[in-house]
């Protein structure tokens, strides 16, 4: 099973422990998990380099789910990364907006089964595409000509 | 859904009313597998500690507010229900789950106000242990519902009010 790198952001302890158990029983890969408290940890724990895929709540302090989407879309680099919200907002207008105005690829509303991830991500984590692990150009000698690393 | 006349207050109350009883009954019975069963206004008095979550929707006009309160013996079923795995009633994580199920019910409401051309966002829950708690709002109506489950019973305070009169915490914030 291939490895994800997955970022699990809730303001509830609880509910980042059921989503992390919930995907361990999906089976869809076999995930390492960085989990953030809130919007403002979520991006300070955010690397593009070391994240495959985001779980986001959208009603949380400091920084709600939905404006930290949004601030990673704002970087096009970051666009191959899928983010689900996992959230108990049910309106249609809400759905909408993560979706189309935030940037989020999936929306998964709480209470949630093992069978609604599964049917919501096999195709998102499918298409996430292998890491080499390589960093992309750069390195020192790059850096010393001042090329982007 | 009917679209409500937003100008009538006692339709508003009434439709706030009727959506919070189904959003309880549909929330609830996703996480226990059965429905629970309204029982009308339930006692004032509730003797023993419960633990409560409030949680509030807030429109243009009015906040609408939810005190969703568990019975000890109730929180710690639903408590195992939900997360799947014993929760002790007295620690943090019993709070954790509580907000969470308020939540869930808050979005839910909020899902069916929207139906009726109420558009509210939802605020953060606050979490309160004690008994017999109660949430006054100046120029506020106020209505207690009771419901029985397999897991115990399931008790619920509405209360909608002006919005300058609202505490709640919004998210983000």
């Amino acid at each position: 099973m291939r490895k994800l790198r997955a970022l699990v952001v809730d303001d509830s302890r609880i509910m980042r422990t059921m989503v992390m158990t919930t995907l361990g029983k999906a089976g869809l890969a076999d995930f390492e998990f960085t989990e953030a408290e809130d919007g403002v940890d979520a991006l300070a724990k955010f690397d593009p380099k070391l994240i495959d895929i985001i779980f986001a709540d959208w009603n949380m302090p400091n920084m709600s789910g939905y404006d930290f989407v949004r601030k990673i879309r704002i970087n096009k680099k970051n666009d191959h990364i899928p983010v689900i919200m996992v959230t108990s907002e049910k309106t249609v207008g809400k759905m909408s907006d993560a979706l189309s105005r935030a940037g989020a690829n999936a929306y998964i509303c709480k209470p949630f089964t093992v069978a609604d991830l599964s049917n919501k991500l096999a195709k998102l984590v499918a298409g996430i595409p292998e890491r080499t692990d390589k960093p992309s150009g750069g390195g020192f000698f790059s850096k010393l000509v001042g090329g982007s690393g | 859904m009917a679209m409500l006349d937003t100008n009538s207050p006692e339709q508003v109350c009434s439709a706030y009313a009727e959506c919070a009883k189904g959003a309880t009954v549909t929330t609830f019975s996703a996480i226990i597998g059965d429905e629970p069963v309204y029982q009308g206004k339930g006692d004032d008095a509730r003797p023993g500690a419960s633990i409560i979550g409030i949680i509030s929707i807030i429109s243009k006009k009015m906040v609408w507010s939810v005190l969703l309160e568990f019975p000890r013996e109730t929180a710690v079923a639903l408590a195992e229900r939900f997360a799947g795995f014993e929760i002790p009633f007295e620690g943090e994580d019993m709070g954790d789950v509580v907000g969470e199920l308020a939540n869930i019910l808050a979005g839910d409401l909020t899902s069916r106000l929207s139906g009726m051309g109420i558009q509210g966002d939802m605020s953060l829950p606050t979490i309160v242990r004690g008994s017999g708690i109660d949430m006054i709002v100046p120029e506020g109506h106020s209505e207690q519902m009771s419901f029985s489950s397999s897991v115990g019973a399931i008790h619920l305070r509405i209360v909608s009010g002006e919005p300058h009169n609202a505490t709640c915490r919004r998210s983000g914030s």
